[in-house]
């Protein structure tokens, strides 16, 4: 126990520095990118000299090295334990425990402080990460067991056909396709947008998350198929069989148990990358996510913005990888009893 | 025919002795006996012959636009015909000839970057995992921590990035990228499966009997995540078709018009409900690459592992029936239609009171404060919430709004606005001169990041004011509470259009003296309507100004104006009836609309004060030529592109023809071949069109964004320009890096400009673009980079002229000057389809602003009396037996 809980700080702690990395790397990036700041803010269409004045008023015209000293030390200070609201100083500032701030600064584009622009969107994008993964899982472990357990049969082609189908087709055919049907044609459902009262939100989500989830079921469909082909042919499935198990029962209880690790481990990987925004579903569903808010601060040089939402987003996936790696061990006791 | 069949024996029994020696004589007969994978590898060959074979046997040059041919009723480019067998793309480009064509690119790209990968990530994977617990369990933790840091790295920046160092793409790069950012799903994946393995009986039983590592791994591990890995090439190969077209959006793509499946679907997305074989084509291709490399990988699969194989029945290729079914299904597709006008016709003629008017925008609303914005979607919301001093009429005429007579003194020098009596703010506060002379001076404030303060540097004192010498703008001048003197340095007559734009407009004593950025005050004016609720993302609700000062205006209670709304759904909500108006039609969308007998008469064109043009660097080989330009200038054709869309007008002047200016009767310039040909053999490469020998040794690069009209233009320009013998090569970066490059003094030679007016006046076009004092070496304005004194002179003198005509005859000089010297080859101008339901009243054209709500109203019977929408379950019924219920029902 005390080994795991230490491997655990290990890589919380690798974490942390990973985040440190991925500052750091976006920021200079973010410095070396071709495009001005200032011109983006103020449009195409302003003189030259109203570009120069932006730049000053916000300290743009500094030289990166002084700019990136001036990040750094506001990126973590200490700082009140509550959140002072009334003084400018801290007002773009997180609070963590024991004072610990996180200023992340200022989006240009935006003007709001980036943390509250990244607290306001990150749940809604988790929120359609986990109501996609959802629908992934559903549909891609009924089409998986059922075409493994067809296998080489019609149904197993028109399975593989429909999935790959789904797969292979950009996300706006499938979007616009059900958006066409569902909300015009049919008008089950709203077209776009985050709804203002519960049920509409909640009507508003089936969409987008259809659309990922159609789009991304196919991989587990695939998997599945494969974990329980091999499965099948073990002598622990034969016995379950010959002791009169269903084959359903069979399939569902004793196969799929033992395929859970890689399942896990796709769904790992897809939060976190869902987490972080996907970005043409949003778009099309007025989602008002991290993944629209990511593309539109890289679109306007939005410096302060690109850093946070990279920073939000590195996180999501180290956390989800490290969230899958404790999940591991409690899903597969085996991995357990190797080890140091 | 039978040397044919014959190379074809000798092909397969080539490709059957590869594999004999690939899998082993059993294994390979095994897959051949395999019905299924037969038929895989089938269409596998079928497509490599296609990519191979197809380039040179069809008629058709993939990159050569046929502008004989004409859109059809929808506005979509011509259907399958015995000229184009599979009908053309949206620039009318044969389309079987740019699949054959992108099939080469998409499928190496595609399946070398598969392979790439699944090769690393399984490498890394089996390595990982094999090692995991053991003694060497460090080389997991440190391939996972791999893992972990190319996951966490930011992929948008990343490839951004990658574009930006490498320049331009090609092929080699692109696979690169894929391959290397893709393959850490798989080692993940394969990790997790080889640590699972690892614990069966039968590694197990291995190691007991001695097995090394790599025994182990070769022999037994290897052999099990076979299928797994199969099974995400097989997914990954038509991603990484896909993902080729996204990289070409963030700037590290093959550049058009070089075709590739990923690209053609994207380009065809406006065309999903005119034409949707556009789609399906190239959906279908990917399609058919996937479904065989699947059933190819079955196959070795079944032959490799003969435990599982007992599967090689003859069967019904279900999968591919139901590919083709799909194909059939979204090509057969009639064209969508349009649902009628919602409510009956009108009964009342006097403007009602009351009701909500629902309308939407594509962008995003970023700020609200008059002082910040300066893009035109806000511009309109602005129009409503921020009353000016002056302002225009429908007719494009300058009247006085909060001022109630404005008059010049000095001979122009001075301009006095004596204010109307009882305006108020909406936050109750009566409009005062002083609140006048604060509104400006926040606008103007040193501290604010105004996009658009040096548009008023001829305000006596702006000077110091804007550098934060001196505490008060000199040049405002309160005269008691009702009157506001402006003086200028000179007389001006950019002044009073300039006075309309919304940085002028008074705002709220609460809006402060300074505008912070970080800390936005609530958007607070003196216009018709008040800002109610604003949510980022989302919407903006306007709610009426009760202390407006129109007696009785505005009309309507509210205006709730929805925000980053696709065009297609734009549509989709207009039809049902919960958008009122609507203006962001795509190009073949606004023809369905104009094809409709019941919506034809309603639609109306508006022509957008917007002009685009090439620009031609003056500085730069090898248009630092006259002769050069005028080749350009001649050689261009932007009537083609009306042939193409119909969301443009052909320009062949600066100014487009909703600018008032010098009488446009004649056209600014012609194309004309000959006379461009004639201007490169004076430039000194005489091109022959006949042999298409001579002409520019050089390739031009021409700089534009990846924007689906600005892109469609540059792909047709460079066409024409070939036929006089200047070769383009087609840039297209993002909008920032597009900003940046353009305006760096001798970094580009010619490419896509774009102007939009931001008041009515001539000058608006020709100063901020062409005047020698636009260049700078960094952030010019001029991106032609053009100087010339007569032109400099011109442009001064029409700024101070105050004199209508004499005005206009400097400026008809000015466009002579720009047609002679050709440093801008105006091109064409965009256009909206404005299109709104029958019980929408007073909605008048304005000649300026676009759209314009003020005097709107709402007929409440004819509304109510639209058809109460259909139930989910009664248009299920309809979809059904196929009756298009939605023309059906709704009364006329």
């Amino acid at each position: 126990m005390r080994a795991a809980l230490l491997h655990l700080l290990r890589r919380l702690g690798w974490a942390a520095l990973l985040a440190a990395g991925v500052t750091l790397v976006s920021f200079a990036i973010t410095l070396l990118l071709p495009g001005d700041p200032a011109r983006m803010l103020v449009g195409p269409q302003a003189s030259s000299a109203d570009v120069r004045h932006v730049r000053q008023v916000y300290a743009l015209d500094r030289p990166a090295p002084v700019r990136l000293a001036r990040y750094l030390r506001r990126l973590v200070h200490p700082g009140p334990v509550e959140r002072p609201r009334g003084t400018p100083e801290h007002r773009s500032c997180a609070v963590g425990p024991l004072g610990v701030h996180l200023d992340l600064g200022y989006s240009f584009h935006y003007r709001k402080p980036v943390v509250d622009l990244l607290e306001a969107k990150a749940p809604r994008s988790l929120e359609l990460a986990v109501a996609a993964l959802l629908v992934q899982l559903a549909l891609g472990i009924t089409l998986g067991l059922v075409a493994a357990a067809r296998r080489g049969t019609r149904w197993d082609d028109a399975i593989a056909s429909a999935t790959l189908l789904g797969f292979s087709a950009p996300t706006f055919v499938i979007g616009l396709g059900l958006q066409y049907v569902l909300a015009h044609q049919l008008g089950l459902l709203p077209y776009d947008g985050y709804g203002t009262t519960a049920s509409e939100h909640l009507r508003s989500l089936v969409l987008p998350a259809l659309t990922l989830g159609v789009l991304g079921s196919a991989l587990y469909a695939r998997i599945v198929r494969e974990e329980l082909r091999s499965l099948l042919l073990q002598d622990f499935i034969r016995t379950a069989r010959a002791k009169g198990g269903s084959r359903l029962r069979v399939l569902v209880v004793h196969a799929l148990r033992n395929a859970l690790l890689p399942i896990a481990t796709l769904a790992a990987l897809e939060l976190g990358a869902l987490a972080s925004g996907a970005i043409v579903t949003e778009k099309l569903f007025r989602w008002p996510g991290i993944g629209q808010m990511t593309v539109e601060a890289l679109q306007n040089r939005d410096g302060p913005l690109i850093v946070g939402t990279v920073l939000f987003s590195s996180s999501a996936i180290v956390l989800a990888t490290l969230a899958l790696d404790v999940v591991a061990l409690a899903l597969d006791p085996r991995l357990r009893s190797r080890g140091r | 025919v039978t040397g044919a069949r014959a190379r074809l024996t000798a092909a397969r029994r080539r490709a059957r002795s590869a594999l004999r020696a690939l899998l082993g004589d059993d294994a390979a007969r095994r897959f051949f006996a395999d019905p299924s994978a037969r038929l895989g590898l089938g269409i596998l060959a079928a497509l490599a012959l296609f990519a191979a074979m197809g380039p040179v046997v069809l008629p058709h040059d993939p990159n050569a636009s046929d502008f004989r041919l004409a859109r059809d009723a929808f506005g979509a480019p011509p259907g399958p015909s015995t000229a184009h067998w599979l009908g053309t793309d949206p620039l009318f480009r044969d389309l079987l000839a740019r699949l054959a064509h992108g099939a080469r690119l998409s499928l190496s790209v595609a399946l070398s970057a598969t392979a790439l990968a699944t090769g690393l990530g399984s490498l890394v994977g089996v390595a990982a995992g094999m090692t995991h617990g053991t003694r060497l369990g460090a080389l997991d933790a440190a391939l996972m921590r791999l893992v972990d840091v190319v996951l966490a790295l930011p992929y948008l920046l990343f490839v951004t990035a990658i574009g930006v160092a490498v320049g331009r793409a090609d092929a080699g790069a692109i696979f690169l990228v894929l391959g290397l950012t893709g393959w850490t799903g798989a080692a993940r994946l394969v990790r997790a499966r080889t640590m699972e393995l690892a614990q069966r009986d039968f590694v197990l039983a291995a190691r007991a009997l001695g097995a090394g590592s790599l025994h182990v791994a070769l022999r037994h591990v290897a052999p099990n995540i076979a299928g797994t890995l199969l099974a995400l090439a097989t997914v990954s190969v038509g991603q990484m078709i896909l993902a080729e077209a996204a990289l070409g959006y963030l700037g590290l793509g093959v550049q058009p018009p070089q075709a590739t499946w990923g690209r053609m679907l994207h380009e065809a997305e406006p065309y999903l409900g005119t034409k949707p074989l556009l789609v399906a084509a190239p959906g279908f291709a990917i399609l058919l690459a996937v479904l065989g490399f699947h059933r190819v990988g079955e196959g070795l699969q079944g032959a490799l592992d003969p435990g599982g194989a007992a599967l090689s029945r003859r069967r019904l290729p279900v999968d591919l029936l139901i590919a083709g079914a799909a194909l059939l299904l979204v090509a057969g597709a009639p064209p969508g239609r349009v649902r009628p006008p919602i409510g009956a016709e009108p009964e009342v003629d006097r403007p009602i009171r009351g009701g909500t008017l629902r309308v939407a925008t594509m962008v995003q609303v970023r700020t609200l404060d008059p002082a910040l914005a300066y893009d035109e979607a806000t511009g309109a919301i602005e129009e409503l919430v921020f009353a000016r001093l002056v302002t225009w009429d429908r007719d494009g005429q300058l009247v006085p709004e909060l001022a109630r007579e404005v008059t010049a003194e000095r001979g122009g020098r001075t301009y006095v606005f004596t204010l109307r009596e009882g305006v108020r703010f909406h936050d109750g506060a009566e409009l005062r001169a002083a609140d006048v002379k604060r509104s400006i001076e926040r606008a103007l404030h040193p501290k604010t990041p105004s996009p658009g303060a040096s548009q008023y540097d001829m305000i006596e004192g702006f000077a110091d004011f804007h550098r934060g010498a001196a505490p008060h703008l000199a040049g405002v001048r309160t005269l008691g509470e009702r009157a506001v003197a402006i003086d200028l340095r000179a007389p001006d007559a950019t002044f009073l259009p300039r006075m309309t734009l919304a940085f002028m407009a008074p705002v709220c004593p609460s809006s402060g003296a300074v505008v912070d950025a970080a800390n936005p005050t609530p958007p607070c004016g003196a216009g018709p309507f008040r800002v109610e609720r604003w949510e980022q993302d989302a919407s903006v609700r306007l709610a009426r100004h009760e202390g407006y000062f129109r007696p009785g205006h505005p009309y309507l209670d509210a205006i709730e104006w929805l925000t980053g709304v696709r065009a297609t759904t734009q549509r989709y909500k207009f039809e049902d009836g919960q958008l009122d108006y609507i203006r962001d039609l795509t190009g073949t969308d606004s023809a369905l609309y104009r094809a409709d007998p019941a919506w034809s008469r309603r639609g109306r064109w508006v022509t957008r004060k917007v002009m685009n043009a090439i620009f031609l660097n003056t500085e730069l080989a090898p248009f630092d030529r006259l002769a050069m330009r005028r080749a350009v200038a001649f050689a261009v054709d932007p009537s083609a592109l009306e042939k193409l869309r119909p969301d443009l007008v052909a320009l062949d002047r600066v100014l487009p023809d909703s600018i008032p200016g010098p009488p446009r009767d004649e056209p600014m310039r012609r194309h004309d071949l000959a006379r461009a040909l004639e201007q490169m053999a004076a430039a000194g490469y005489p091109y022959d069109p006949a042999t298409g020998r001579g002409g520019y040794p050089g390739v031009i690069d021409y700089v534009a964004v990846p924007d689906s009209l600005e892109q469609a233009a540059a792909e047709v320009f460079q066409q024409q320009l070939a036929k006089v013998g200047i070769r383009i090569r087609l840039k297209l970066v993002s909008y920032p890096t597009y900003l940046a490059e353009v305006s760096r003094r001798r970094t580009s030679a010619m490419g896509w400009t774009g102007w939009g007016a931001d008041f009515p006046d001539p000058s608006n076009f020709f100063e901020p673009n062409l005047s020698s004092a636009a260049i700078q070496d960094e952030g010019s304005q001029n991106y032609a980079f053009f100087r010339d004194q007569e032109f400099d002179r011109v442009l001064k003198e029409g700024h101070v002229e105050q004199e209508r005509e004499r005005r206009f005859a400097l400026y008809a000089r000015a466009e002579a000057i720009v047609r002679d010297l050709a440093p801008w080859v105006p091109t064409h101008t965009p256009r909206v389809l404005e299109l709104w339901q029958p019980y929408v009243r007073g909605y008048e054209r304005s000649a300026v602003i676009s759209p314009r709500f003020n005097e709107v109203w709402l007929d409440p019977a004819a509304r109510a009396s639209a058809a109460a929408p259909e139930g989910g379950r009664a248009r299920l019924a309809g979809v059904l037996v196929g009756v298009p219920l939605a023309r059906a029902g709704a009364p006329r």
